[in-house]
């Protein structure tokens, strides 16, 4: 008998060995999770997605692409040396910079730009882009703008009798206006009241994970086998869709998941409800295998987004696949014992909770990245399916700036990362068929007044 | 004088409205497809087709489109400019209440909140979500929601007289000064309403009764104009 870690490890999928654990078609160099991930093709991420179309996996969602499985392209210098971000900004004229500055300013801090801005602009052509974003995150107007961002990104907000929905935008309204950490998103020990105070969460859970940790997320999000919880939460704060590089998720291990998951083909589904059409009937275990280790963190809430220390995880007899009783969800796992647990395992480290999930989920970069798409999503009013194609060599960057200056980027620094991107400007400038000008012959006297 | 939606003919201050683009469907524009692609600056005003339709471009007769050119195939994303998108409601009444120095709760704007849902605002709490289109329906209640702010004391205090104190309202609501072409509608609608009779040839005069435009009306539909403008209400 294996000692109960390592049976833990195996079915957590943490590789220990792939001897004890099912291997299935895994890339060899899938049992090594490595640290250089986001930027590495993920050649069977997409292969994964096209076989299988999956629809209850939440794959075609927004046919998005996955951030960090794209190799970095542009990066500051080719010399390897960040990029001047003034400099680079030489390029555009006063007038580039007050059209741009101009028609992102209502999204941003909701408003024209004032004269001191425009006089900003006038002065320093380009490089005043930098110096009004500076403002504007200053600006009392920009905690309400990351307030709507974030609702609008969760579909939470307003209150009913039993849930205050505004938890997660006040949240993270406060994470704006006191300049945290923008992880605190999801990883935040506290709620926040209207006034902007600390108040205890709503889920009656032992700990908490900012926005994930709220009644508000979980109800709007629930449903069986908890795949929309887990679903939103990885495509919200990382981009990330299912099936996702098995190097960046291992798969849970293939005889710990419930019969129906296991499925490949056709003639390997056994479950006569999954065969008539439930999920996609095959290849089931492609995105199910990674799914379930997320999901699992969710098993504990019921429905009503209320922590419930004895659920079990099992399936409801009574009631519809992915159902548990009272209101809970089914685990992926077939083990009793594992499927009453919030033991999981994410992007390869094992995690007790969701909290911990919430640790590791904003440390990988696929979430600054992630967060600099969303970024650009509001800034220009695109759809979430338009964000999706986004480049990934763009957010790639943003985030290797933000990076270089702080190892916890605010969502201040990720607004002004990205939209002070020359790439970003450029997109708006060519929209309007306004190329940027040449630089100007004359640059101005003290750069280095800004800095 | 508020547009009487079952009347017809329009009222004058109604074929104003009309005339700038801002199309009531059911409240006696001839015809809002007519409106939107004869008469209508789009670079200025909003005017589509049908319910739920948002995309100048579909209607465009060649000089009008909100699209904002080709997009570069090779760039990291796709600032999509076919369908018109407004900003959300509360940053239009956010502009708004900075535009006369009031708070958002103040009570001139209770039309405004009154009609929040229609207008596009959200609470997902009751399952309403966010819908940033420029339909007909919507531009009625902006427009509806507007009169009262248009008409306020406070409007009047900051900007006395049109067409004198356009400018500055379109400096002030745009961020930029307007062109002369961007006056001149406004203009054309001050000098019509000064002598409606003289500009009433497509006017069935057996049946349509002359409403001669009193200063506040030529004033509530210069605001209402301005404040209805793409360049107001959307992004």
């Amino acid at each position: 008998m294996r000692a109960a870690a390592t049976a833990w490890m195996t079915l957590l999928g943490l590789g220990l060995g792939l001897t004890a654990c099912y291997t299935g078609d895994q890339d060899e160099s899938a049992s090594t999770p490595g640290t250089t991930l986001a930027t590495e093709t993920s050649t069977a991420a997409t292969e994964s997605a096209t076989e299988t179309g999956a629809t209850e996996s939440g794959a075609t969602e927004s046919g998005a692409t996955e951030t960090g499985a794209t190799e970095t392209g542009a990066t500051a210098g080719d010399d390897g040396e960040p990029a001047d971000p003034l400099a680079e900004l030489d390029r555009y004229s006063a007038d580039d910079a007050r059209a741009y500055l101009g028609s992102i300013a209502p999204m941003v801090v909701g408003r024209l730009l004032t004269d001191a801005e425009l006089s900003l602009i006038d002065y320093f052509g380009g490089r005043g882009i930098v110096p009004v974003l500076d403002g504007w995150i200053e600006d009392a107007a920009f905690p309400e703008t990351v307030r709507m961002m974030i609702q609008v990104k969760l579909h939470a907000s307003g209150m009913t009798d039993a849930i205050d929905f505004e938890l997660p935008g006040n949240l993270a309204a406060q994470i704006a206006r006191d300049d945290l950490p923008f992880a605190e998103i999801i990883t935040a020990d506290r709620c926040v009241d209207g006034a902007g105070a600390d108040i205890e969460c709503d889920t009656g859970a032992p700990y908490n994970a900012g926005v994930l940790t709220t009644r508000a997320y979980l109800t709007a999000n629930a449903s069986r086998f908890n795949l929309q919880r887990a679903r939103r939460m990885m495509y919200i704060f990382n981009c990330l869709l299912y099936p996702m590089d098995t190097v960046l998720q291992p798969p849970l291990a293939k005889d710990s998941l419930i019969p129906m998951f296991r499925a490949l083909t056709p003639e390997e589904q056994t479950v006569e409800e999954a065969k008539s059409g439930f999920g996609n009937g095959f290849a089931c275990y492609n995105c199910h295998s990674q799914f379930g280790a997320h999901a699992q963190l969710f098993v504990k809430f019921d429905q009503q987004g209320l922590y419930r220390p004895e659920a079990t995880g099992l399936q409801d007899p009574e009631d519809e696949l992915g159902r548990s009783i009272e209101g809970l969800f089914v685990s992926h796992f077939v083990d009793s014992i594992a499927a009453e647990q919030e033991l999981s395992q994410v992007f390869g480290e094992p995690v007790a909770n969701l909290a911990e999930a919430g640790e590791v989920l904003s440390s990988h970069p696929t979430f600054t990245q992630c967060s600099a798409r969303n970024v650009i999503e509001w800034t220009f009013g695109l759809t979430e399916a338009d964000a999706a194609t986004t480049d990934p060599a763009l957010l790639v960057d943003i985030a290797d700036r933000l990076f270089a200056e702080s190892v916890e980027p605010s969502i201040g620094d990720i607004f002004r990362a990205t939209l002070t991107h020359p790439d970003v400007i450029d997109v708006f400038l060519d929209s309007t068929s306004a190329a940027p000008s040449d630089p100007p012959s004359d640059p101005p006297s003290d750069p280095g007044a800004l800095q | 004088m508020a547009p009487q939606p079952d009347e017809n003919p329009p009222t004058p201050t109604v074929r104003l409205l009309c005339i700038l683009g801002l199309t009531l469907l059911g409240a006696g524009c001839q015809s809002s497809d007519d409106v939107a692609t004869s008469e209508v600056d789009a670079t200025t005003t909003a005017a589509t087709g049908e319910e739920g339709t948002s995309s100048t471009g579909e209607a465009s007769d060649g000089d009008e489109t909100t699209t904002t050119g080709a997009v570069d195939d090779d760039a990291p994303f796709d600032l999509e400019r076919e369908n018109i998108r407004l900003y959300p409601y509360a940053i239009r009444l956010g502009r708004l209440a900075l535009l006369l120095d009031r708070p958002p709760e103040d009570p001139i704007f209770a039309e405004m909140h009154a009609r929040r849902y229609e207008l596009g605002d959200y609470d997902f709490s009751q399952n309403i979500n966010p819908d940033l289109t420029w339909s007909t329906t919507r531009m009625g209640h902006w427009i509806a929601a507007l009169r009262p702010v248009c008409s306020s004391a406070v409007m009047k205090e900051r900007y006395p007289e049109f067409p004198q104190g356009l400018p500055e309202l379109m400096h002030d609501a745009y961020g930029y000064r307007p062109s002369s072409a961007e006056l001149e509608p406004y203009l054309g609608l001050f000098a019509d309403a000064e002598d409606p009779e003289e500009n009433d040839d497509d006017i069935d005069k057996g049946t349509t009764p002359v409403d001669p435009m009193s200063a506040a009306v030529r004033y509530e539909t210069a605001c209402i104009a301005v404040l209805s403008s793409l360049e107001f209400v959307a992004q």
